[in-house]
């Protein structure tokens, strides 16, 4: 089956959950901004929950089905709809053959994740279907989705589908109560950085104190914030050190900077702290222009909320199962 | 930064690589320190089934002091001479005139220097083909930028306080740029995609910015499987 691009909007790249084992080459993980949202979304449609899909930044995609499909939306409200029918997010949806299905304006969130059920059938590069933007790659899907794109998917549900001209949406839903803590100006949890002791004490209470607004020019390797500015004790050079998604460093200008997937491998930059897993996805869902504030936790509270988010996801998928529509 | 850190920390990581432990996910290193990437509910599994108490931390904490406790025999490296042409000043290397003014010596005596030097690849790491460098002239020490920048030019050639090195990708970067080449460090149709490796001996070599513009290569970057 064929999902033709009649629109790439904004920034749609494909993502799966990413890269792993390979930063020894430099090779970033990338990958799903909110891997809740895109796990969340391939379990919906009977998909392995990594497999590839649509991450949809700030709207503006509209795609066309050569055949019926099972899809699910899931993360931020683009105002989905297909024809006048309104798309449900966090929900499974059967549409038919030659469904236009477009994403409009942002009502709440920054990153939708559109899961086809069978997956989006492109070529793997390094083990996975991610795009890498800093390639400047031609070919997908290592570049951004671009208007005229066909993609195959490997669906295969014309059995299963009415011939009704409106999209069926199932009853049911995923509960909200599973939710990372997503929200307009959110709370996020971090742990301690190893160079955490290296800021002032007046820095570190205005780390869990103040608030700081998302910069404009903060995207897929990294959040850049504004704010009043976070200062070591005494000035010194780092050698570069390994860095992750979710890695908080300050450099000398004192404007933190919360690495996010495409992030590099390596950076010399003080790490004051470390966003913890299972709020990177309330990160992806943040826009520019949003105030953040952070909570330290400690880094066994931090596991045992990975811990439970992978329980969470794991009954989910056993509950899902169970659903006959 | 020692040669004998950094000699342990290589050796530490190709250790790990090759026993690759339950759960570990990642295995990489820097200058002088290692990091450990783990799945955290794999390894939780692997304890439970193993009827361990300890926390997946703990468990990941003492397989690496252990490892370091047993460290064998370091291997040589295989390595290679590589000469990279570099366009030095001007719209390739924005910064020259600011590491010169830090460095109290003239543009010209700055490349003069850089290029002069013989260097050690020393590891891969940033980016996809980016190449940490090892053999800066002390005189050139120049610290990072206040603000790294959102993008830098492809082939740049930076420094970083001691550490100068050459950035494969237009990614953001906080090192001062004094140069940039034409060569792709990073090139998906080589069968080792990577230009440079851990061990390679690096000579720098001046071109002129017409040279810059007449060689810089295409990047073409069909998909290898």
């Amino acid at each position: 089956m064929n999902i033709e691009v009649l629109r790439g909007g904004w920034l749609t790249t494909i993502q799966d959950a990413g890269r792993k084992g390979l930063m020894r080459e430099g090779i970033t993980r990338g990958g799903a901004l909110d891997e809740f949202a895109l796990r969340v979304a391939n379990l919906l449609v009977g998909n392995a929950e990594t497999c590839a899909a649509f991450e949809i930044t700030l709207g503006g995609f509209i795609v066309r089905f050569d055949d019926a499909a099972l899809i699910a939306v899931c993360g931020a409200d683009f105002d989905a709809k297909i024809g006048d029918a309104n798309v449900a997010r966090w929900r499974r949806i059967y549409i038919n053959r030659g469904s236009v299905l477009s994403f409009g304006r942002t009502r709440t969130g920054a990153r939708a994740y559109l899961a086809i059920g069978g997956g989006l059938n492109v070529e793997q590069v390094f083990g996975s279907r991610s795009a890498m933007l800093q390639i400047e790659s031609d070919e997908l899907p290592l570049r951004a989705v671009r208007d005229g794109d066909v993609i195959k998917t490997d669906a295969c549900l014309c059995e299963f589908v009415s011939n009704k001209d409106e999209i069926q949406t199932a009853k049911w839903s995923i509960s909200p109560s599973l939710f990372p803590a997503y929200g307009e100006h959110p709370t996020v949890r971090v742990t301690r950085g190893r160079e955490y002791q290296d800021f002032t004490p007046a820095s570190l209470m205005k780390l869990t104190t103040e608030s700081f607004r998302v910069g404009s020019n903060s995207n897929r390797t990294g959040y850049r914030l504004v704010g009043s500015p976070l200062k070591i004790t005494s000035t010194r050079e780092m050698l570069s050190e390994v860095v992750l998604p979710g890695t908080i460093q300050v450099p000398p200008d004192g404007a933190p900077i919360i690495l996010l997937a495409d992030c590099q491998t390596h950076g010399g930059y003080p790490r004051i702290a470390h966003v913890a897993q299972v709020d990177l996805p309330v990160i992806a869902q943040t826009r520019p222009g949003a105030s953040v504030r952070f909570k330290e936790i400690s880094l066994t509270q931090a596991q045992s909320l990975s811990l439970q988010r992978e329980q969470d996801l794991a009954l989910l998928k056993h509950s899902i199962s169970f659903k006959p529509d | 930064m020692s040669d004998d850190a950094h000699v342990k920390v290589k050796a530490l990581t190709n250790h790990f690589a090759r026993l690759a432990p339950q759960g570990i996910v990642e295995c990489v290193n820097s200058f002088a320190s290692l990091a450990v990437v783990y799945d955290l509910a794999a390894t939780q599994n692997h304890l439970k089934q193993t009827k361990s108490s300890l926390t997946p931390f703990d468990y990941i904490a003492g397989l690496i002091m252990r490892g370091l406790e047993n460290l064998a025999v370091i291997e040589t490296e295989e390595s290679r001479e590589i000469v990279i042409p570099v366009c030095y000043g001007g719209e390739c290397g924005q910064d020259l005139e600011a590491v010169a003014r830090h460095c109290r010596m003239s543009p010209d005596e700055v490349v003069k220097l850089h290029a002069g030097g013989t260097y050690r690849m020393l590891f891969n790491g940033f980016a996809p083909g980016f190449a940490y460098l090892d053999g800066l002239n002390a005189r050139l020490t120049t610290p990072r930028r206040d603000a790294p920048r959102v993008r830098v030019p492809k082939g740049s050639i930076g420094i970083g306080n001691t550490q100068t090195g050459i950035y494969s990708f237009p990614t953001p970067g906080g090192w001062n740029l004094i140069g940039r080449t034409p060569r792709a460090l990073f090139d998906m149709t080589r069968t080792s995609p990577s230009l440079l490796r851990s061990g390679d001996t690096i000579r720098f070599k001046v071109i002129s910015n017409r040279e810059f513009e007449t060689e810089s290569e295409t990047h073409a970057a069909p998909i290898v499987r």
